[in-house]
């Protein structure tokens, strides 16, 4: 009896032995596999790495950026790096609510930060970013027309931020069960035979503007708490059809892909067309007949910056057309950026995939909002809040 | 007597072995979805599978980012666990043992880093690191899982050394050894099972911990963390496959330490 | 002893408004808000769901494990806990792909004719949330009760069948009440962590019925409400903490602790 007790207790040593050990192993063969990938973990460096390229001005880093997603391409990275000397330390924001959250929790250790359309004033009213000069990011003149002196950026007449992609929310949807011109009626989507087969995401102030679009309110921002409530009631009806309210697009990308919906609704719709389109799925996209919302991101610098120069250097590298260009088109993101001039860098496949072309009709169309305004925010949370409470 | 009991024995053995049988596939059956669809050519795991390729098992091992993560989310998880046990020994000794007022608080206490909603506990974190200034970063993640990583291992520890026979430790001081050769010669291999459970959960639960590192991580990153910005790229199948291997290594140390237990079985019982 | 209260004070939510002045509104306004107190009954229920499931399938299991298992326990057990080495956040979304109206369990289930057409339910509904819980806590589940049965010695249930007592009786009589201290921290920490999970609810629960923990996020996240969201957060813990001293209490009367 004695014997066999002993045998389990060396039995569980050994066993802990090895499950202390072999994380640290495997930790060991990583580190050695790992070809030198930059100080990933960590936090702040805070010092300049000079770099042996001879930067073109002292600058200091490294460059703190909040973004959405994209801002990360490595070609980018590296492009800023080997031309400036400064590292860029990137972090996904997940939305511009977070953003402004996060922020708010740390107004100087963000340089630049990447806002949507009507937030950039939010941020302005909030005291978090400061105003820019125009005239020191001469690319932004390369832009489509719009995009040059683009007005939801500009705040009581001084400009808080570049733009640098842009897309159109509409729908996106499965051309082998719906034919053009079924989608061309925003109502669509609220017949009962798509019961779970429409799929959005979380994203409040895109969805109530798009339905006060489609009821007819061409200013969305200013409906008045009547029509507010108006829109949330249709959009609780709609709630039987839709698949899912998700967190992310990707998952509207996924429900396309697997049959779960039929239609994706918002979210970024020219984007995913592109990326599924690439992919090989049969869908298209459909700008209804009542109108749609085109989103436009920018780059702001925020007021607390501690690299001034290095984030106006960063600015001017990202209006650039060969920049934009990677983040238009690479391995991960096939997105619509505001420079055209990107031709110059892409294919002709990639260019005409993008659809910059007709993405230029959109700007002519009266029923596309271009220049969004903001709406009363805590209004429209609160209206919001009623539609995913019912 | 014997004979009477044997048949309704195996009846039951045999069901409750084919019960367990079919609970592990339950627990098995989205891994199995993982490995299958890392091999898919889809973009998006999705039915059907078009062809079967290895190059996601390529860019995986290409990719530096997911190396440098999986080492951070290694390193983390490790200390984690080793500061849960050590901490959580020493707290669930003085639950077990001494009596004193309040304790049924104190237990409270420690069950709270459990229950609070982890995304309440990230921003917490976030907000707390930020005024103390402790820096973001692969420390401030390992204290912060390192706390919920105590709660666990005390409370384990806790339950485990409550019926532990202190008498055992009376022996050995009466036998001469002082309190540390006590602890360390009597004491830990007797609660060993317990330790490693406690070891396990809390690295575990750091190695896979999302929300709160992604508050807390500043620029750095964790797996989970990779994982969660890749998925929403749309690149899932990368992730499939290096999540196929972490699991494949994992599966092979376990073998490795079941056949090096086996052997020192056999040697110790003959 | 010291190390640890400081730790469990980590961190301090504030519960006044921005412009720090305290007031109760927040606190009010979670059991006057429909959004707050439907998603915290729902949150109830699903935790409930999974807990309960959880429980009944892993006390077999854990049975099993303790007492018929032998030389694989130790294999068994490390194969309970390695698929936690995969990230829960891509086993979650593996259950999209399981759950889904084209999905492999439909699939499975109309090739052999037990329903004709999918079941669009079964993913992002509260149903596909509980089951991802459950499957999620499972290992959390059945560990403890596991370490409680093994603890039981061989010894007793032969001195129960020496007694004349059938083997039902040794399970309901002996066995059982011995187990209860591993069955209640099992389904302790089951049902606080069910109830505090966020990832999973918003990956498999569709968004339109919201459980608490989603309802905190969109607070914090969408209404930029952080003493809102705080308030809420107390809230819960507070609840949960009281459940978890209740549960405690009757334990320690019946003699467990």
């Amino acid at each position: 009896m004695a014997g066999r007790v002993w045998t389990r207790r060396e039995l569980i040593r050994r066993g802990a032995l090895l499950a202390g050990l072999s994380p640290l192993a495997l930790a060991a063969a990583c580190s050695s596999d790992n070809n030198n990938g930059g100080g990933g973990s960590g936090g702040n460096t805070g010092t300049s790495t000079g770099g042996s390229s001879g930067p073109q001005e002292e600058l200091t880093g490294p460059l703190n950026v909040l973004a959405w997603d994209g801002y990360d391409n490595p070609d980018v990275l590296a492009g800023f790096k080997e031309r400036y000397g400064v590292d860029i330390n990137y972090k996904y924001h997940g939305g511009d609510p977070k953003l402004v959250s996060l922020l708010q929790q740390d107004p100087t250790g963000w340089d630049v930060v990447n806002p949507d359309n009507d937030w950039v004033s939010r941020l302005v009213d909030l005291d978090l970013i400061q105003s820019i000069d125009l005239a020191d990011y001469p690319h932004v003149q390369e832009n489509f027309e719009p995009f040059r002196n683009f007005e939801p950026f500009t705040v009581n007449g001084s400009a808080y931020a570049v733009p640098t992609r842009f897309g159109i929310n509409g729908f996106i949807y499965n051309k082998d069960d719906i034919t053009a011109d079924q989608a061309a009626d925003a109502f669509f989507i609220w017949d009962p035979s798509y019961a779970g087969k429409v799929s959005m995401v979380d994203w409040f102030d895109l969805y109530i503007a798009l339905v006060g679009l489609y009821m007819g309110n061409t200013t969305p921002e200013a409906m008045s708490q009547d029509q507010l409530d108006q829109v949330i009631d249709k959009l609780i009806e709609l709630k039987p059809n839709i698949t899912a309210i998700h967190t992310d697009r990707s998952d509207i990308e996924a429900d396309l892909t697997n049959g779960e919906s039929t239609v994706g609704w918002g979210g970024g719709t020219s984007d995913m067309a592109t990326a599924l389109k690439v992919d090989q799925q049969p869908v298209e996209v459909s700008i209804p007949n009542q109108g749609a919302l085109i989103w436009t991101e920018g780059l702001c610098i925020t007021k607390g910056t501690q690299h001034l120069a290095t984030a106006k250097a960063y600015l001017d590298y990202m209006t650039e057309a060969q920049t934009l260009a990677h983040m238009a088109w690479n391995d991960t993101l096939q997105i619509q950026v505001v420079n055209p001039k990107v031709e110059d860098y892409l294919t002709p496949d990639q260019y005409s995939a993008l659809g910059l072309e007709e993405a230029t009709q959109w700007f002519d169309n009266p029923n596309v909002i271009l220049q969004r305004q903001a709406p009363d925010i805590d209004a429209w949370g609160k209206a919001w809040e009623r539609f995913k409470s019912a | 007597m014997a004979a009477v009991m044997r048949p309704r024995r195996r009846w039951g053995d045999l069901a409750l072995r084919g019960y367990a049988v079919v609970v592990l596939l339950f627990l098995y059956l989205p891994i199995v979805v993982i490995v299958l669809f890392s091999f898919s050519s889809n973009r998006i795991p999705s039915l059907p599978i078009q062809a079967l390729t290895m190059d996601w098992y390529r860019m995986a091992w290409a990719d530096s980012l997911v190396w440098q993560s999986l080492r951070s989310s290694l390193l983390i998880a490790t200390g984690v666990g080793l500061i849960s046990c050590v901490v959580g020994l020493l707290a669930a000794k003085e639950l077990a043992w001494r009596e004193f007022p309040g304790k049924g608080l104190v237990l409270l206490i420690v069950l709270i880093p459990l229950i609070v909603p982890l995304l309440v506990f990230g921003l917490a974190s976030y907000l707390l690191y930020h005024t103390i200034h402790i820096p973001q970063g692969t420390l401030a993640v390992t204290i912060a899982h390192s706390v919920f990583g105590i709660s666990f291992a005390t409370l384990i520890l806790y339950s485990r050394l409550l019926d532990f026979r202190k008498s055992l430790l009376e022996a050995s001081a009466s036998l001469g050894a002082g309190p540390v050769r006590t602890f360390f010669e009597v004491l830990v291999p007797l609660v060993m099972p317990g330790l490693i459970a406690a070891f396990l959960l809390a690295f575990l639960s750091s190695f896979d911990e999302f929300i709160v590192a992604f508050f807390v991580i500043g620029f750095g990153r964790t797996l989970p963390v990779t994982i969660w910005s890749q998925l929403r790229n749309g690149i899932s199948p990368e992730i499939n496959a290096i999540a196929t291997q972490v699991l494949l290594i994992s599966i092979t140390l376990g073998i490795v330490a079941q056949v090096l237990i086996g052997r020192s079985a056999r040697r110790g019982r003959s | 002893m010291g190390i640890l209260l400081v730790y469990s004070f980590w961190h301090v939510t504030p519960s006044f408004a921005i412009e720090h002045t305290f007031n109760l509104n927040n606190y009010t306004a979670i059991f006057t808000e429909p959004l707050a107190y439907k998603s915290f009954l729902l949150s109830l229920r699903v935790a409930l769901f999974s807990t309960v499931g959880a429980i009944l399938i892993a006390y077999p299991f854990a049975y099993f494990l303790a007492k018929r298992a032998g030389r694989l326990q130790l294999i068994l057990v490390v194969a309970v806990a390695v698929p936690f080495l995969t990230s829960y956040i891509l086993r979650a979304y593996a259950w999209r792909t399981l759950l889904g109206e084209n999905g492999i369990i439909n699939g499975a289930l109309q090739a052999i004719h037990v329903i004709d057409r999918p079941i669009q339910a079964l993913l992002y509904s509260p149903l596909a949330t509980g089951i991802g819980l459950l499957y999620l806590f499972l290992p959390i589940t059945i560990l403890p009760i596991y370490a409680t049965l093994e603890r039981i010695p061989d010894s007793y249930l032969e001195a129960s069948s020496n007694l004349g007592a059938t083997p039902a009786r040794t399970f309901r009589e002996v066995i059982l009440p011995l187990s209860m201290p591993g069955v209640l921290v099992a389904a302790v920490f089951t049902f606080v962590f069910s109830i505090g999970e966020y990832i999973v609810p918003s990956l498999l629960g569709g968004g339109k019925q919201l459980l608490f923990s989603e309802t905190i996020v969109l607070r914090v996240n969408s209404d930029l409400d952080w003493p809102g969201g705080a308030a809420m957060s107390i809230v819960l813990i507070a609840m949960t903490l009281a459940l978890v001293a209740l549960v405690g209490k009757r334990a320690r009367k019946a003699g467990f602790f």
